[in-house]
């Protein structure tokens, strides 16, 4: 086992990601065992949307982690596949920024992607705790994606 | 046998951090031998304020865990403040209510909005920041783990956080 992927096991035993477990905000898709590194499946509740799925799993992908900022995107966890451009999380204003998948169908678009701050210095100071720092923890992308699922922008968008 | 004793698990908030300690004791154990494993302000543990999460009353520093209401995985809080001064800033006129240490903030949020006679999206898309600071603070972070002991108070700023953009 890597460094990094020891790192993120030891994150996931961390009261920060366990609060967020036992909260049902967030839960891994797999058994540690079947997780073929740096690939992790991770799912996110959502808050209660008509002809929404009240969770959504994510393919995150935690190549250098926590060197290197995660990048992850919507999957579909029946088909083991990306998930359909038609069926990622809607909203108004910024759901509709993050989750774009007119922008890239595999990274979210938030400072706390690695695919997303190539080319977005200027997030630097303007989202100063989200542009990913190696001191973070998975908890970091965790809590925005979670923040956003559950926001009025999500529900009414 | 102490050995044979069932182990549970109990997040425990307090000063100094806003990610609380999970902390493994007997089943049985009192909530003054929590807050002493989590070491919580040791020397002065009989006087510390011990509470549910989002509860403003204390607790029987003696009760064991079961008496008390306290599970497997629940949170708790200790702090040396029984109260937290909370200050909110909003568009240059400050309001001012008084916490429990345990309370969310997500809950000071909600009375924040109220008091600036917030409603709607105009409600919804506000968050509370620390004065100075970009990153809006997550709403299960507990009041009390914002602030100190004698001063017990915090200050923070109502306002619509950036919008991920350019």
């Amino acid at each position: 086992m890597g460094a990094d992927s020891k790192l993120f096991w030891v994150h996931v035993e961390s009261p920060a990601f366990l609060a967020g477990v036992d909260n049902g905000y967030w839960g891994l898709l797999q058994e540690k065992d079947t997780v073929e590194w740096p690939i992790v499946l991770i799912w996110v509740k959502a808050a209660a949307k008509a002809n929404c799925s009240d969770r959504y799993g994510f393919r995150f992908d935690l190549t250098g982690y926590p060197q290197q900022a995660p990048t992850a995107c919507p999957w579909d966890t029946d088909k083991n596949a990306p998930l359909d451009p038609g069926q990622w999380p809607r909203g108004s204003k910024q759901v509709a920024k993050v989750f774009n998948p007119g922008w890239r169908r595999n990274a979210l678009y938030a400072p706390c992607d690695r695919e997303a701050t190539n080319g977005h210095d200027q997030w630097r100071q303007v989202h100063r705790g989200l542009w990913w720092e190696s001191t973070f923890t998975i908890v970091v992308y965790l809590r925005f994606i979670h923040h956003l699922l559950n926001s009025d922008d999500y529900q009414n968008g | 046998m102490e050995s044979e004793k069932r182990l549970v698990q109990v997040y425990v908030h307090g000063e100094g951090s806003r990610e609380p300690k999970l902390v493994k004791v007997p089943e049985d154990a009192t909530l003054k031998e929590v807050a002493a494993a989590a070491g919580c302000h040791l020397e002065r543990v009989e006087e510390l304020f011990i509470g549910r999460q989002d509860e403003d009353e204390p607790m029987n520093h003696e009760h064991p865990l079961h008496t008390a209401g306290v599970g497997h995985r629940h949170h708790i809080h200790c702090h040396r403040c029984r109260k937290i001064h909370a200050l909110v800033l909003y568009n240059g006129v400050q309001k001012e209510q008084e916490f429990s240490p345990t309370v969310r903030l997500e809950r000071v949020l909600r009375w924040a909005t109220h008091e600036f006679h917030l409603q709607g999206h105009d409600a919804a898309d506000m968050a509370l920041f620390l004065p100075g600071e970009l990153t809006p603070l997550d709403g299960d972070v507990h009041v009390g783990s914002l602030a100190s002991f004698p001063d017990c108070r915090v200050s923070f700023t109502l306002a619509v956080p950036a919008l991920v953009n350019g």
